[in-house]
Parts: C-alpha cells; sequence; structure tokens
C-alpha cells in the first residue's frame, strides 16, 4: 500500500437507517493519513459502518475498502492481521468484565503477533495516565463507571499504536469535556479517525475535519 | 508522515433510501463441525506472548471446576463406593468378598461409573457455569470487541477453558476413584471387619495400570468434549438475554449426550479394555 493512499476508500456505501425504515443515501469517503471524519447517524447506522470496516458485518450497498483489504471478501487470516493494525472502539464497549481496566489495556499487546516496540506494561501506564486511569486501573468494569470504561475502550485501541482508529459513538458514554480529551490524545497519538455519532453536532463531529451527516439524508 | 491540513469546508450529502438488512458474519459457530474446525486451526496462530494469561485463565478454570467441586466430589464418591460395597457384602460369599469387591470396584468404579459420575457433576456445575458465561460475554459485545482488536475468541475464550477442563476432569476421576475406594473399605472393615491390608491386596489385584491411564485418557477426553460443547453453545448464542438459558439448556443436554456416548463406545476402540 502506498504510503499516500487512503487508508479508508467508501464507494457509493449506503447504510442501514432504521429510524427511515430503510437505507442512507449513497456516499464515497476517502481518508488519508492524519485526517479525522465523523459520520452521523443513528446507532445501527454507525455501527453498520465501523463493523463493515472491520469484517464483523457486510453494507447493504456499495464498497468498503480498509488499508488496501477489502473486508467483505477477504479471508480469516488477512482480516485478523487488517484488526491488528486497526484500533476500534466500538459500542457498547465490550471491555472484558472479568479482568482489570489494566489488564484490559494490555490483552491486545499481548494477544498480537504484531512486533512490539517497548515494554506493554510502559506502555499500558503510559496510556492509563494519559486517559486520567490511573486511581481506577485495578478496578473491574462494572465498578469502574460507564465513562470511565468508555475511556479504558479507547485505550485499549491505541495500545498496539494502530495506523487507524475507528471509533464508534463515543458521545453515548462521555461528556463533552472528555471527548474533547480522548480526542486530542487519538489525534497526537494515530492521527488518522473514522468517527461516528448519532448527533451532527456531537463533539466527536465537532473535533473531525470533516463530518459526513447521513443523519439528514 | 506530515498531517495534511484540514479542510475548511464540511460536505453535506444528497438524500437516498432503499431497504436492504446488514449481513453479520460470524463464520465458525454456526455449527460445531465448523467451530471444532475453527478451534483446531487457530492452534496455529496463537501468539506466544499470550501463554502466561491462558494458563493464568486455566489455572482458574481449575479452580472453579476442580477445587470448590472436591468436597461435593468427596461425598458423592465415599457414597456410591459405600453403596457398591453394601450391596456387594450382602451377596458375596465371605471367602470371596475381598476378591469380589475389588473386582467390582475395578469393573465398576474405576472403569465406568467413575470416570461417568464425575463428568455428569461438572457437567452440571461447570458446563452451566461455562455456558452461560459465554452466552453472556456474547450478549454484552465482548466477544465483538475482541473480535474487532483482532484477538481471536478462540484463543482467550475457548483454550483455556478447555485446558481447565480437561485437567479438572481428568483430576476429578482420580480424587472421585480414591473417595469411593475409601467409602467401600470403610463398609468392608465395619460390616464384615475387613482389613485395609486384605483390601487393598485384592482392589490392587483387579485394577491394573492400563485401567489407570484409561481413567486419566478418558478425564482428558470427557473434559474436551464436554467444554468445547458449552462453550460453543454459548458464543453461538443470539445477542438477546432470552437466549442465555436457552443456550444453556442446549449445551448441557449436548454435553451430557456426549458424556453417556463416550462412555458407551469407549470400551468398543480396539485396546481400549
Amino acid at each position: 500500500m502506498d504510503a499516500g493512499a487512503p487508508l479508508v476508500r467508501l464507494r457509493e456505501v449506503r447504510l442501514p437507517a432504521p429510524e427511515r425504515g430503510g437505507l442512507t443515501a449513497a456516499f464515497s469517503l476517502e481518508l488519508f493519513p492524519g485526517q479525522a471524519v465523523a459520520v452521523s447517524g443513528s446507532a445501527r447506522t454507525g455501527a453498520a459502518l465501523i463493523r463493515a470496516c472491520l469484517g464483523l458485518a457486510t453494507v447493504p450497498a456499495g464498497e468498503v475498502e480498509v488499508l488496501g483489504v477489502r473486508p467483505e471478501s477477504a479471508q480469516a487470516v488477512e482480516l485478523a492481521r487488517l484488526r491488528e493494525e486497526v484500533g476500534t472502539v466500538l459500542d457498547p464497549h465490550g471491555l472484558v468484565s472479568n479482568t482489570s481496566l489494566r489488564q484490559n489495556l494490555l490483552l491486545p499487546l499481548l494477544f498480537s503477533h504484531r512486533p512490539m516496540d517497548g515494554e506493554p506494561g510502559r506502555r499500558v501506564d503510559e496510556l492509563l495516565r494519559e486517559l486520567d486511569l490511573t486511581d481506577r486501573a485495578d478496578e473491574r468494569p462494572d465498578a469502574a463507571g460507564p465513562g470511565a470504561c468508555e475511556r479504558a475502550a479507547v485505550g485499549r485501541a491505541l495500545a498496539r499504536r494502530p495506523r487507524l482508529l475507528l471509533l464508534e459513538n463515543l458521545d453515548a458514554a462521555l461528556t463533552p469535556r472528555e471527548i474533547r480529551a480522548v480526542m486530542a490524545l487519538c489525534r497526537e497519538e494515530i492521527g488518522t479517525i473514522l468517527a461516528t455519532a448519532t448527533d451532527p453536532g456531537a463533539s466527536t463531529s465537532a473535533l473531525c475535519d470533516f463530518l459526513v451527516d447521513l443523519s439528514a439524508s | 508522515m506530515p498531517r495534511p491540513p484540514a479542510p475548511p469546508a464540511r460536505p453535506a450529502l444528497p438524500p437516498h433510501r432503499s431497504l436492504a438488512v446488514t449481513a453479520t458474519r460470524r463464520a465458525g459457530y454456526s455449527g460445531f463441525p465448523p467451530f471444532l474446525g475453527a478451534a483446531l486451526l487457530a492452534s496455529a496462530r496463537f501468539p506466544r506472548r499470550a501463554l502466561a494469561w491462558a494458563v493464568r485463565l486455566a489455572s482458574d478454570q481449575v479452580r472453579f471446576t476442580l477445587v470448590q467441586a472436591v468436597p461435593l466430589l468427596v461425598v458423592l464418591a465415599f457414597g456410591t463406593g459405600a453403596a457398591v460395597a453394601l450391596e456387594v457384602t450382602r451377596f458375596a460369599d465371605f471367602v470371596a468378598l475381598s476378591d469380589t469387591l475389588g473386582l467390582v470396584l475395578a469393573l465398576i468404579i474405576v472403569r465406568h461409573f467413575g470416570p461417568l459420575l464425575t463428568t455428569i457433576l461438572i457437567v452440571g456445575r461447570s458446563g452451566t457455569a461455562v455456558v452461560t458465561e459465554m452466552a453472556t460475554v456474547q450478549f454484552t459485545g465482548e466477544v465483538s470487541a475482541l473480535e474487532a482488536l483482532g484477538i481471536d475468541p478462540i484463543h482467550y475464550y475457548v483454550y483455556p477453558r478447555v485446558l481447565g477442563g480437561a485437567v479438572s476432569t481428568a483430576a476429578a476421576i482420580v480424587i472421585f476413584d480414591f473417595a469411593a475406594v475409601a467409602g467401600a473399605w470403610t463398609v468392608a472393615s465395619t460390616q464384615e471387619g475387613m482389613s485395609l491390608h486384605t483390601f487393598l491386596d485384592a482392589f490392587l489385584r483387579a485394577v491394573t495400570p492400563a485401567d489407570v491411564v484409561l481413567t486419566v485418557v478418558k478425564g482428558l477426553v470427557f473434559g474436551v468434549g464436554m467444554i468445547l460443547l458449552c462453550v460453543h453453545a454459548g458464543l453461538s448464542a443470539r445477542m438477546s438475554p432470552t437466549q442465555i438459558p436457552i443456550a444453556a439448556r442446549r449445551g448441557v443436554i449436548r454435553a451430557l449426550l456426549f458424556v453417556f456416548l463416550a462412555s458407551v463406545l469407549f470400551p468398543l476402540v480396539p485396546g481400549v479394555e
């Protein structure tokens, strides 16, 4: 893949829009390194987009290409490699419930085939500090509260220093202040972000370079 | 790489409408054979760095499946051994009592009822726990989140539980056999005054080294099969809380059927008995 090539390429993609009983408008998008794009629509619309980028679902219409891979037709091993190159926060966050927040951040570093730069514990401590989670690091997700869990999910997505971040509906669990801090960290660490939000005026959308508003279409 | 400047305008998009459904791709969990195939293939890609973590999870499984079950297991086994000994002392000639009791214990307890009863107990205690846990993590989105990060749920959820379940089942069967033999001797000594030496002599003459090996092998096979069926039933549950008890029932019934079927088929394997 060329260094200047888009990391995400969507062509004539249409996503489910259950609030209208159908699909969204067809839209195309190219996300280049260093850019942040927000896509606003219903929660299901955002979920469909993020999951299609990872090969967890297929879009009803159009083509999706991520890091030069078409997830829809990719083989399992290729898909696994793609997912290791991408950091993802889903909604709900899906933190592993029987381990602490710290261990949740360690998971992607240990269950990975990518070469690690540095010691995993140090990287996790650094992220916990950046996300203001140091005091809650040993708490389990059910004790930590939704905001802390969402921040931990962002930390888990950042842990491997992925090439691309996919953020699904951060506004659901974080306050505007928390979103500002989290997005600043994401932009500083990774830079290239595809985020979804249920409200085009949500904080996540406001902190991205582009907004694709599917809620009005 | 230098970051390109952010464009000032925000593009809007034209409206559109149609009908379609987003299909999920959950290959491997649809049926048990594909799941088993995926579980076998995934072993080639297990990340070495995660080995210590997986062993820790497996040891947790041993704690839940074996350590916490020991009191119940011992009571059940002691009672079973005592009941068998009571029947034998009622019908056997006193002269041949020790030999008969030794033979019956070796044939009934060590070879058949030990593995069968122990595994049924483990299915009831831990099989239900595993299948409901797997259905719950599926429902809460943990499995999707791990998949999204490129972490194979088979590596994280299946291997540690299968390893812990197999080790626990094999060890539980051995514990069951010891406790059952203790129960039988307690009855033989109190009812018939049989000495421990006579009892053990007769029992050890009836039990062969192959019985011991077979007990462990049966435990490993039963444990692997039972846990795989329970994990599969849980992970293949649909994303709804009402599916959790349905998955639990399905997993437990399949695991019990497997254990009974394997118990029947095991002696038919050439060279086993």
